[in-house]
C-alpha cells in the first residue's frame, strides 16, 4: 500500500516536473516575469497553476488548437504535446468540482405537476423565469432560491392544491356568442378601427391588437367583458373562415382585456387551414381569464376603415361557443389518484403523496412534521380533501420536491429522475422507476429510451432543448424594422423561430445524422417559410421536409433564417454575433468578452469602416485569440441580411431627423447602398467567403462541432457545464456513434448508456 | 355642479391620524434619521399616448429655457424640475413602449433580462417592504396604467380614485381581515414545518450541496421574517381622514385633481411610498369632443393640437398641484416639507402619438435632486444616453444599492448636490 502511494506520488512528481519544463521552453517567454500576455503567468508555482482549472483548461485549449505556441515561434514536437495533454487532463479531472445541487426549473416544475395529476397548467403568472446568461437553465449553478422565489413556490402550490381539489363539483356551463357580443378594438377609447361589424359576422384586418381584436361581453348592450368562472378545462367552438384570402391564416387566442390589448398575452395560435370554417380546442383556464382573438397572420398592422374599405385578406367570426369547465367524472381523475380512498389516515395520506410527488419515501424524521400538519387540519376541518391539500402545499414547497438531490453514485431512483428530466422535463413514470428499480436502466436503457422517445412527453425535451440552445425565443426581439423589412410578417417571423425545433425533432424520429445540422439537401419548411426562402410551395402551417434546389444555399443551422435573424438588430447584421454564436453553439466554445473593454456592436449603418474597424480587434493581441476564429465565420454571413435573406450589396440604413422647431422626432428612411466585402482567412488557413465555403469549412470540423453537440446534450441532461474532465465521456459518445453515422437518436441512447450518465 | 362641492370639501379635508401610528412613525423616523439617509418617495405619472412635443421642449438648454405651452403650469415650481431631451429607451414598437416607461424593456424582451421587466415603481417597493402598509400602490385615471410591472412580468392592476381611497381609509371587513389573517397563518404554519424539517435535510448533504441548500434556508428565513413584518398591518388602524369617498368624476381634470389630493394624503400618512399613476382623456374634457388617441395622430391639424396641449397641459398641472401640496405639508419622518423627499417623474414609454418612441418627455421634480433646467443629452446615435440611466439614478436615491437597472449603463450624471 505505502509503496503504491509511493509509486504514485513519484509518478506525478515526474508529470509535474514535464509541465515545468514544457512552460519555461515553450511559454515563460511571453508568460513569464518579462511579459505576461494576456494576464498570464506560466513560471509561478507548479502547484499553484494547476489549481487554477480554469487556467489549465485553456492551456489544454490552446495547446490542442496549434494556436500556442504562436506560429513564428519554436513548436514543440508532437509526440510531448500527446504526453502534455494527458497529464493536463488527467488533473483537470481529479480536480473536477462535484455537480451542483438543482431545483426544479419552472418548466419542470409544471411539466411534474401536469404529469401528476392531469391538468394543463399555466403558471407562468405564479413562478418566475429562470434566467440563464450562458448554457441552459437546467445548471444548478445559475439557479436562484429568494424569499421571491419561495414566496412564489408557496403561492404555487396553493394555487395548484386549490385547483385540482376543489370542494364542490362545478358547473359546466355552456355560453354562446354571436355577433351582438361581439366587440373590437373601435369599442374603446385607444382608436382602433381595424375591425367592424357586417351581416353577423366580425371582420378583422390587421394584426395588431389595439387595431383589431374580437372580445366578448355578457351583455349585448354593454361592455362588460366575458370572464372565466371557474379554474377548468374549456372547449371553445368557433366558427370561423378567412376570406380574400389564398391560404392558411393564423388566429391567436389572447388572454387580456380586449379593451386594453397592449398587454394581451398569447396562449394558444390556431392554424385555421384554408377554406376551414370552423375549429375546436380545448383550454386550461383560471377565474377571471378573459379571452380575445387576434388575426396574427393579417398582412397589414391595421389601419382605420373609415376612410378606406379593406380589400386584403381578412378573418370573420360568426359564432363563439364556450363550455366547462369540462370534468369527465367526478371525483376527478385528479381528485382520485390524491385521495385515492376516503378511508385512509392521515398516515397513509402522508406516505402515498410523498410516494407520489417525490417517488420516494420521506425520512422518518420529516414523516413526522408533515403528519403533524395532516393531524392538525383533520382535526379542524374533518375533510379529507381539505387534509390533502395542506399535505400537498406542504410537500410542493418542501425541498424534498423542489430540489433533484444526487449521491455519487445515482441510485435506481434518481437515475430515473435524470433520464425523465432530459427527455421529458418532467418527473418518471411508474414503468420507468419500475425499470430502473430492476437494473435496467443500468444495464440495458435502450428499451427504456426507445419508449420514452415514442412518447409525445418527447416534444418538451426538443421545446426546451432547442429553445435554450439555438435561442429561439429571441428570433423575434428586435424589429424586423416594417419601413425596411416589408413583407417579413410576424408569422414568418414566427416560423423562422421554429424551424431548428421542427430540423431537430425530424432528425431525432427518423435517426439521421448531427452532420445535418451543418448542412442538408432539405429544409423543414411550412407554408410562409417555404415562400420565403423562394421554395417550392408547401400547404398549411406545419413543417415538412422540403427538398432544396441544387443552386439553394440553404440547410443546415447557418443558413436558417432564424439564426441570421437573431444575431442581427433591427437594421444590420452583426459578423461578430454571428461568429460567436457559431463557435458557442456548434462547438460548444467557451467565449466570453474581454474584461475591461468597451464592446461596440459593429454597425452596418456605417459600412464603410465596419470591416476595417473589426479588422482591428484582429490587431490587438488580446482580442485576436478569439476574433481570429470569430470574424471569419461571421463575415462569410455578410451576404445574408439581418432578417437572412440572400443580399448583394449592404443597404446603409439612416432614420432622417427632421427638425422642427427645434423639436426632433424621426420619420423617414434613407437607403445608400454599398459594396459587401466577405472574405476572410480562418486561423487554419482556409479561405471562407460566402456561406458555400462556409459551410464547407464546417463540414471539415465536423468531428468537433459532433462533439460540441454532444457536449450540449450532456450538459443538458446533467445540468452542469461540460469541460475537459468530460472528454473521456464525449469521446466514448462520438466513439460509439460513428458507426451509426452520428445519428441524433444514438447519440442520446450512447449518453444515458455511458457510466457517466449514472454518477453525479 | 358636483364637482364644486366635491372641491369645497376637499379643501378642508385634513388627515387625522390614529396617534399610536403617528407616533411609531416619528420614534421609527427619529432613529433612522441617525442612521440611514433620509426615507424617500416615488411618484410617477404616465399617460399612454406621449406628448405633442413641439409645444413640450423648451427650445433652449440651461437654466433660462423659455416655458413651453403645454408646462406652463410648472413655471412656478422651475427650480425644483428638471426637463430631459434626447433620453429615450432605444425601442420601436409605437404603443408597445407605453409599458417601458419604467423598466426600458418591452413585455416580449422581458425573459432574456435577469429581471425581466420590473419597473421601477415594483423594485423601489421590494425595498420598502414592509415599512408602510401598501409597498406600493398602481393608479388610474379614465384610463388603465401600463407601466407596473413585477419582476415575473405580470402588469400590476390599477385602481381608481374609489378604490384608492377605500385601501387607504376604510377598514376592511371583519371577515376580510380574517381572511387575510388565515392566509398568512398557513404561510407561516408550512414555513415552519420546512424550515424545522430542512434543518435535518441540511445535514445530510454534502457540503457543496450545504452551501446551495444554505440560500434555501435563508429564503424560508427571510420569508417568515417578512411576512411577521407584514402580519402587524392587519391589525393596525387605518388613518382616517375628514374627505368623504370620491367617485370618479366625469371630466378628468375633477378626478385627477382629487386623485392628487389622495396622493398626497398617501405620503403624508406613509401608507405608501411609492405610486404610480396613469390618466387619459374622456369624451368632453375641455369641450372636446373625440378621443385621445385620435388626438395623438393629429398630422399637425391645428384643432388637434390644440386638444394635445389642453390635454397635456392639463397633466402638467395636476403635477403642479401635487407639488403644491407636497410643498404645503410637513414631513414628519425626514423633516422639511414632503416635496423634499418626494421624487415625482413624469414621462411616457411611447414619445408621441405617431408612435415614435425616440426623445421620450420626461420631467423629474423634488426628491432633493439638483434640478432646475432644461438638461439636453447627446443627440448623435452613437452617443445617446439611456433613459434606464435616469431610472437608476432615481432608485439609488430611493436607496437601492444598485448598479445597474434595465438597459442602464450608468446613472445620469449632474443630478447629485455633492
Amino acid at each position: 500500500m505505502l509503496l503504491l502511494i509511493a509509486l504514485m506520488t513519484s509518478r506525478s512528481i515526474a508529470a509535474e516536473i514535464k509541465l515545468v519544463n514544457f512552460f519555461t521552453e515553450h511559454c515563460v517567454q511571453c508568460h513569464g516575469p518579462d511579459e505576461q500576455e494576456s494576464g498570464v503567468r506560466l513560471d509561478q508555482s507548479i502547484n499553484l497553476l494547476l489549481a487554477d482549472t480554469r487556467l489549465m483548461e485553456k492551456i489544454v485549449h490552446v495547446v490542442e488548437d496549434g494556436e500556442m505556441p504562436p506560429e513564428e515561434e519554436l513548436q514543440p514536437p508532437d509526440n510531448l504535446i500527446d504526453e502534455i495533454i494527458p497529464i493536463l487532463e488527467d488533473r483537470i479531472i481529479s480536480q473536477r468540482s462535484p455537480n451542483p445541487l438543482k431545483r426544479l426549473t419552472r418548466f419542470e416544475y409544471t411539466n411534474t405537476l401536469s404529469d401528476l395529476f392531469g391538468v394543463e397548467f399555466d403558471l407562468s403568472h405564479l413562478l418566475p423565469p429562470d434566467h440563464v446568461e450562458e448554457g441552459f437553465d437546467k445548471f444548478g449553478d445559475s439557479q436562484i432560491m429568494s424569499p421571491h422565489q419561495l414566496m412564489a413556490y408557496l403561492e404555487t402550490a396553493r394555487f395548484v392544491a386549490e385547483r385540482i381539489l376543489p370542494l364542490s363539483k362545478p358547473e359546466t356551463q355552456t355560453w354562446d356568442f354571436d355577433g351582438k357580443y361581439f366587440h373590437g378594438s373601435k369599442n374603446f377609447a385607444t382608436g382602433g378601427g381595424g375591425d367592424y361589424l357586417e351581416d353577423d359576422e366580425y371582420v378583422l384586418t390587421g394584426f395588431r391588437p389595439y387595431r383589431s381584436n374580437l372580445h366578448l361581453s355578457i351583455d349585448p348592450e354593454e361592455h362588460d367583458q366575458f370572464a372565466i368562472p371557474a379554474f377548468g378545462k374549456y372547449r371553445l367552438e368557433v366558427s370561423v373562415r378567412s376570406d380574400q384570402s389564398k391560404e392558411g391564416e393564423i388566429i391567436g387566442i389572447n388572454l387580456g382585456d380586449g379593451r386594453h390589448p397592449t398587454s394581451f398575452k398569447t396562449i394558444k395560435r390556431i392554424a385555421l387551414p384554408h377554406r376551414a370554417n370552423h375549429f375546436e380546442t380545448e383550454l386550461t383556464l383560471k377565474l377571471g381569464d378573459q379571452l380575445a382573438f387576434t388575426f396574427d397572420s393579417a398582412r397589414i398592422p391595421g389601419k382605420s376603415l373609415k376612410k378606406q374599405e379593406h380589400k386584403g385578406p381578412s378573418l370573420r367570426f360568426s359564432r363563439v361557443k364556450i363550455v366547462g369547465p369540462l370534468e369527465g367524472s367526478w371525483p376527478t381523475k385528479a381528485m382520485k389518484a390524491i385521495v385515492p380512498n376516503p378511508d385512509m389516515s392521515p398516515e397513509e395520506l402522508v406516505d402515498h403523496l410523498a410516494i407520489m410527488l417525490t417517488r420516494n419515501e420521506l425520512p422518518s424524521e420529516d414523516r413526522t412534521a408533515y403528519l403533524n400538519i395532516a393531524r392538525a387540519k383533520l382535526e379542524l376541518t374533518g375533510s379529507k380533501p381539505a387534509t390533502a391539500r395542506s399535505i400537498l402545499i406542504a410537500l410542493l414547497t418542501s425541498p424534498h420536491f423542489l430540489y433533484k438531490s444526487e449521491s455519487q453514485e445515482l441510485t435506481a431512483i434518481q437515475q430515473a429522475h435524470r433520464l425523465s428530466y432530459f427527455l421529458w422535463n418532467s418527473i418518471p413514470d411508474p414503468e420507468l422507476l419500475n425499470a430502473s428499480k430492476l437494473g435496467q436502466l443500468r444495464e440495458d436503457p435502450r428499451e427504456q429510451v426507445e419508449r420514452m422517445l415514442m412518447d409525445p412527453k418527447t416534444d418538451r425535451f426538443i421545446e426546451d432543448f432547442t429553445r435554450q440552445w439555438l435561442q429561439r425565443d429571441k428570433v423575434s426581439d428586435f424589429g424586423p424594422d416594417v419601413r425596411v423589412f416589408k413583407n417579413v410578417r410576424r408569422m414568418t417571423v414566427d416560423s423562422m423561430s421554429r424551424e431548428g425545433r421542427e430540423l431537430f425533432r425530424y432528425m431525432l424520429e427518423n435517426g439521421l445524422s448531427m452532420e445535418l445540422f451543418i448542412d442538408s439537401d432539405f429544409v423543414m419548411a411550412n407554408d410562409r417559410l417555404a415562400r420565403f426562402y423562394g421554395l417550392p410551395p408547401v400547404e398549411g402551417d406545419n413543417f415538412v421536409p422540403v427538398e432544396l434546389p441544387a443552386d439553394s444555399e440553404r440547410g443546415g443551422l447557418v443558413a436558417q433564417a432564424g439564426f441570421l435573424k437573431l444575431t442581427s438588430t433591427d437594421f444590420a447584421t452583426s459578423p461578430i454575433h454571428r461568429g460567436s454564436w457559431i463557435l458557442k453553439n456548434l462547438y460548444n466554445m467557451k467565449i466570453n468578452p474581454p474584461a475591461d473593454i468597451l464592446i461596440n456592436e459593429p454597425d452596418i449603418r456605417g459600412t464603410t469602416t465596419v470591416r476595417e474597424a473589426i479588422l482591428k480587434h484582429q490587431e490587438l493581441e488580446s482580442c485576436s485569440r478569439c476574433h481570429s476564429k470569430i470574424d471569419p465565420l461571421g463575415f462569410a454571413l455578410e451576404y445574408y441580411d439581418p432578417v437572412g435573406r440572400k443580399r448583394n450589396e449592404y443597404r446603409h440604413v439612416e432614420e432622417l431627423v427632421a427638425e422642427d422647431d427645434e423639436t426632433v422626432f424621426t420619420k423617414k428612411i434613407k437607403f445608400t447602398k454599398a459594396p459587401i466585402e466577405a472574405n476572410m482567412t480562418l486561423p487554419n488557413g482556409r479561405e471562407v467567403s460566402d456561406m458555400v465555403s462556409l459551410k464547407n469549412a464546417l463540414i471539415e470540423d465536423k468531428e468537433k462541432i459532433i462533439k460540441g453537440l454532444i457536449e450540449k446534450l450532456i450538459s443538458y441532461a446533467h445540468g452542469r457545464e461540460v469541460t475537459v474532465a468530460d472528454r473521456p465521456y464525449v469521446n466514448d459518445v462520438f466513439d460509439s456513434i460513428s458507426e451509426e453515422e452520428f445519428s441524433l437518436r444514438a447519440a442520446i441512447h450512447a449518453i444515458v448508456d455511458h457510466p457517466a450518465f449514472r454518477k453525479r | 355642479m358636483a364637482s364644486v362641492n366635491r372641491r369645497t370639501i376637499l379643501k378642508g379635508a385634513g388627515v387625522a391620524i390614529p396617534l399610536p401610528l403617528f407616533e411609531s412613525t416619528q420614534a421609527t423616523a427619529l432613529t433612522s434619521k441617525v442612521s440611514h439617509r433620509s426615507t424617500k418617495r416615488m411618484v410617477c405619472l404616465s399617460n399612454n399616448y406621449g406628448v405633442y412635443q413641439k409645444a413640450f421642449f423648451p427650445k433652449e438648454s440651461g437654466q433660462n429655457y423659455e416655458t413651453p405651452p403645454t408646462l406652463t403650469a410648472l413655471e412656478k415650481h422651475r427650480r425644483d424640475f428638471t426637463i430631459f431631451s434626447n433620453l429615450d429607451h432605444g425601442l420601436t414598437g409605437g404603443h408597445a413602449c407605453v409599458p417601458t416607461f419604467l423598466n426600458g424593456i418591452r413585455p416580449d424582451m422581458a425573459a432574456s433580462f435577469p429581471e425581466g421587466n420590473i419597473s421601477i415603481d415594483q423594485k423601489a417597493a421590494e425595498f420598502v417592504g414592509s415599512e408602510t402598509r401598501y409597498p406600493s400602490l398602481t393608479l388610474k385615471v379614465k384610463e388603465n396604467n401600463q407601466t407596473s410591472f413585477t419582476r415575473t412580468g405580470v402588469q400590476v392592476p390599477s385602481i381608481d380614485v374609489t378604490q384608492l381611497y377605500r385601501k387607504l381609509f376604510l377598514e376592511d371587513s371583519p371577515e376580510a381581515k380574517q381572511q387575510e389573517r388565515l392566509r398568512i397563518k398557513r404561510h407561516t404554519s408550512i414555513l415552519d414545518t420546512i424550515l424545522d424539517r430542512a434543518a435535518v435535510v441540511n445535514t445530510t448533504l454534502s457540503g457543496q450541496d450545504q452551501r446551495k441548500f444554505a440560500e434555501y434556508l435563508n429564503s424560508i428565513r427571510s420569508l417568515e421574517k417578512k411576512i411577521e413584518q407584514q402580519r402587524p398591518w392587519l391589525e393596525k388602524v387605518k388613518p382616517s381622514t375628514e374627505m368623504k369617498e370620491p367617485r370618479p368624476a366625469k371630466q378628468t381634470a375633477d378626478e385627477m385633481k382629487i386623485m392628487m389630493e389622495l396622493i398626497a394624503l398617501a405620503i403624508e400618512t406613509d401608507s405608501t411610498r411609492v405610486m404610480t399613476l396613469a390618466t387619459g382623456f374622456a369624451n368632453g374634457d375641455f369641450g372636446l369632443q373625440g378621443g385621445y388617441h385620435g388626438f395623438s395622430h393629429h398630422g399637425e391639424l391645428p384643432e388637434k393640437t390644440n386638444a394635445l396641449k389642453q390635454i397635456e397641459g392639463n397633466q402638467i398641472q395636476q403635477m403642479s398641484h401635487l407639488i403644491d401640496l407636497l410643498k404645503s405639508k410637513n414631513d414628519p419622518i425626514n423633516g422639511g416639507t414632503l416635496f423634499d423627499h418626494t421624487m415625482i417623474l413624469f414621462g411616457c414609454g411611447m414619445a408621441t402619438g405617431t408612435h415614435s418612441c425616440k426623445n421620450m418627455p420626461l420631467i423629474l421634480a423634488g426628491g432633493g435632486f439638483k434640478l432646475g433646467q432644461h438638461q439636453v443629452m447627446p443627440s448623435e446615435d452613437h452617443r445617446r444616453v439611456m433613459a434606464c440611466n435616469l431610472l437608476l439614478s432615481m432608485l439609488q436615491n430611493f436607496g437601492l444599492e444598485l448598479d445597474r437597472f434595465g438597459t442602464s449603463t450608468g446613472t445620469l450624471n449632474g443630478l447629485e448636490w455633492s
